[in-house]
């Protein structure tokens, strides 16, 4: 009878323990399980995405000396989920010998251009003659309507260098010489749909994983010809091109943190139902 | 050497700014301060060169009427006064209507049309699955749009309608909350990535014992 | 001078602006693409003024801070320092520039964000409650979106990837384009409502 009792009273303390610190249990839990494939990865096989496919095909099938057009529009802070697809998809871009035009619409923009640029091999690839970064366009969607109306606009590019006497600059007529538009943001896309849909061939989305399911609509209408999923995409893309980086390495993780997140939804859900039953 | 002092600075700032996720403290905010100082000098950099190549040296080649958008742009800074702010509505007005007008003659054939015309596809030319879904489509899409008419009350066939549109909603918020965790996710994963490594982990370590003994302290 | 002060003004510089750069797209008018690039030229420049703005707001609101010694003051000290070694250093020393936005800024700006993680797993603790249908079909399409990223689930259990992928293509496509079309018909009937001088937002 007592140790009924006694086991009852320990049980109940061990609830409100956890009650007063499920904040702090729930935060730790989750830097542990992120920091355990730092240490011993797990090595989990990571199955393709047919997006994913489709961006690297359509790069693929490009021919050396393409104008390809890429626009950096996110902040610092999500450099993790866009910053590594970028420089997947850039490394290609490069890989392929296209002619890249790089411009921002985002105030950050250039300096993750060099970055990128920074991290990756750019396979003999020269500046003004192979790749150029215009630099930051503001306005937004003004900015965006006015480059598409002359793509010429910008007079000197980011290091100040006049653009007009650059090899790759006079290669650029109007905005549909440009074969591929790429562009990475964070937010809704409907700025770059209005503006740039139409007027480039094909358009490519390197955008977070919580965009995807809201730009659905532009890929199935044909408007956006497909999407790099965040992390995940550059995961992915890292595979495709036979260079596995960060964001293959951070999918262990990924694993491991978001089962977490299934487990805590039926839990907490168990919970609810077990005090709605008790009355309390 | 100079990679090793780099690692350790911005693994201490890190575990300053997680350290909130204990409890409120200077660390903490002494990050913050950081981040947003950092954010404000580069972006005052950024909006001078800016400055100085599409107006500053335009206008000192020769184009003088670059004078009226300077003029304009300077009336923005009224809005700190209370006196006269009512200037700055101009330039306000000016940025605000051109932006409008790119955006909404745009819409109607990018965000309207085509959307429209994504929902006829021919169904003959589609398999039983396929069909099924695009009716699905095409009902989730209508009663989504239902769902937004207030000039009528939601009862009867409206209110079905509408329904079905708020499910269908719901599909869409929990498909981009579940993104969302992902999302967020990957954040922690790579600093937590950064922080496995040495030297950091051994600040990681002095971290972790320095809150294991600030918690038994309080608990005490 | 009072004129300077009617509602009026910025009224009619809006629709101004808002007719050349809305009619352009649809009609040929002689001259008209021709203003239309001068005024996109001339917002472009004023939107630049327009970051100091928000530079001017945060500085002023600092700099309050330390005038009357507030609670927190010597953090805004803080702020104007970093502000300053920035900017110098993007003036002045590019590898110094890179040096502090890429080493130091991008990852701090990334630990700051993290606690949008950790605050969702407590908010899936503490609020994610299936209490009705609505939350049950919300709980329903995030348990098996979380399920598509996570690489394990496809390799544990294929069903739901395929799902999963149903779930984004068919009844969140149908929403998401729902949702579209009724944002761009909202765009446009608060134009319309500005244009007709209903907003007050930009006239006060």
């Amino acid at each position: 009878m007592r140790k009924h009792i006694r086991g009852e009273i320990m049980e109940a303390d061990i609830w409100k323990f956890l009650s007063k610190y499920d904040r702090q249990i729930i935060f730790s839990i989750v830097l542990i399980l992120s920091f355990i494939p730092a240490f011993r990865p797990l090595m989990l096989p990571l199955p393709q995405y047919e997006l994913t496919n489709k961006a690297f095909n359509y790069i693929e099938s490009l021919k050396p000396g393409d104008l390809v057009l890429v626009s950096f529009d996110f902040t610092p802070g999500v450099w993790v989920e866009l910053g590594t697809a970028m420089k997947a998809v850039m490394q290609h871009l490069f890989i392929k010998k296209l002619k890249i035009v790089i411009i921002a619409f985002d105030i950050n923009g250039p300096t993750l251009a060099e970055k990128v640029i920074n991290e990756i091999n750019l396979m003999g690839a020269e500046y003004g003659v192979d790749y150029v970064i215009l630099g930051y366009i503001p306005g937004m969607e003004t900015g965006m309507a006015s480059f598409v109306a002359n793509p010429r606009m910008i007079e000197r590019d980011y290091y100040g260098n006049p653009t007009a006497e650059m090899e790759i600059m006079k290669k650029v007529k109007s905005i549909s010489d440009f074969k591929l538009y790429i562009f990475a943001c964070y937010t809704w896309i409907d700025p770059w749909m209005r503006q740039f849909s139409g007027k480039v061939s094909k358009i490519i989305g390197i955008l977070s994983s919580d965009a995807i399911p809201q730009v659905m609509p532009y890929i199935s209408s044909g408007q956006l010809y497909t999407a790099v999923r965040g992390m995940r995409g550059a995961a992915e893309y890292e595979q495709l091109l036979g260079m596995p980086g960060e964001a293959t390495s951070y999918m262990d993780a990924v694993s491991l943190t978001l089962t977490f997140g299934v487990i805590l939804i039926f839990f907490a859900n168990s919970q609810y139902l077990r005090k709605k039953r008790e009355g309390i | 050497m100079m990679d090793v002092i780099t690692a350790l600075i911005v693994s201490a700032l890190t575990l300053c700014a997680w350290s909130l996720l204990y409890r409120e403290n200077i660390f903490y905010h002494f990050t913050e301060a950081l981040v947003v100082g950092f954010g404000m000098g580069y972006t005052l950099y950024i909006a001078l060169d800016t400055l100085n190549k599409i107006w500053l040296k335009p206008l000192i080649s020769g184009k003088l009427w670059l004078i009226i958008p300077a003029i304009l742009g300077f009336l923005l800074f009224t809005v700190f006064s209370k006196k006269y702010m009512y200037l700055s509505r101009w330039s306000i007005a000016t940025i605000a209507g051109t932006g409008t007008g790119y955006a909404v003659s745009r819409a109607v054939p990018v965000m309207i049309i085509r959307q429209i015309e994504g929902l006829g596809k021919p169904l003959a030319q589609m398999t039983a699955l396929e069909t099924i879904n695009h009716i699905i489509v095409i009902i989730t899409c209508i009663g989504t749009i239902a769902y937004f008419t207030f000039t009528r009350p939601h009862v009867g066939p409206l209110g079905k309608l509408a329904k079905i549109g708020r499910w269908s909603m719901m599909i869409a918020f929990g498909s981009t909350f579940g993104a969302t965790l992902f999302a967020n996710q990957v954040f922690v994963i790579e600093r937590c990535a950064f922080l496995a490594k040495y030297p950091q982990n051994i600040l990681l370590i002095v971290a972790i014992l320095f809150l294991l003994y600030d918690f038994y302290r309080r608990r005490k | 001078m009072s004129w300077i002060r009617r509602r009026e003004i910025p009224m009619l510089i809006f629709g101004i602006t808002f007719l050349i750069s809305f009619l352009q797209y649809y009609i040929d008018v002689p001259y008209l693409s021709e203003i239309n690039e001068e005024l996109s030229n001339w917002v472009l420049i004023m939107s630049t003024f327009a970051l100091g703005t928000g530079l001017i707001a945060l500085s002023l609101y600092h700099w309050r801070q330390i005038a009357q010694k507030r609670k927190g003051y010597p953090m805004s000290i803080v702020v104007f320092i970093a502000l300053i070694l920035m900017f110098l250093a993007c003036m002045y020393s590019p590898s110094t520039r890179d040096y502090l936005y890429g080493q130091i800024f991008t990852p701090l700006s990334i630990a700051v964000l993290c606690y949008t993680a950790f605050y969702n797993y407590t908010a899936i603790y503490r609020a994610f409650r299936i209490r009705n249908i609505d939350s049950a079909i919300f709980a329903f399409a995030s348990i098996f979106l979380i399920m598509l990223y996570a690489p394990i689930f496809e390799l544990i259990c294929p069903p739901t990837t395929t799902i999963a992928n149903w779930i984004i293509d068919v009844p969140n496509m149908g929403a998401s384009r729902g949702i579209i079309i009724g944002v761009a018909i909202g765009s446009i009937a608060i134009a319309v409502r500005v244009l007709l001088g209903y907003e007050k937002a930009y006239t006060g």
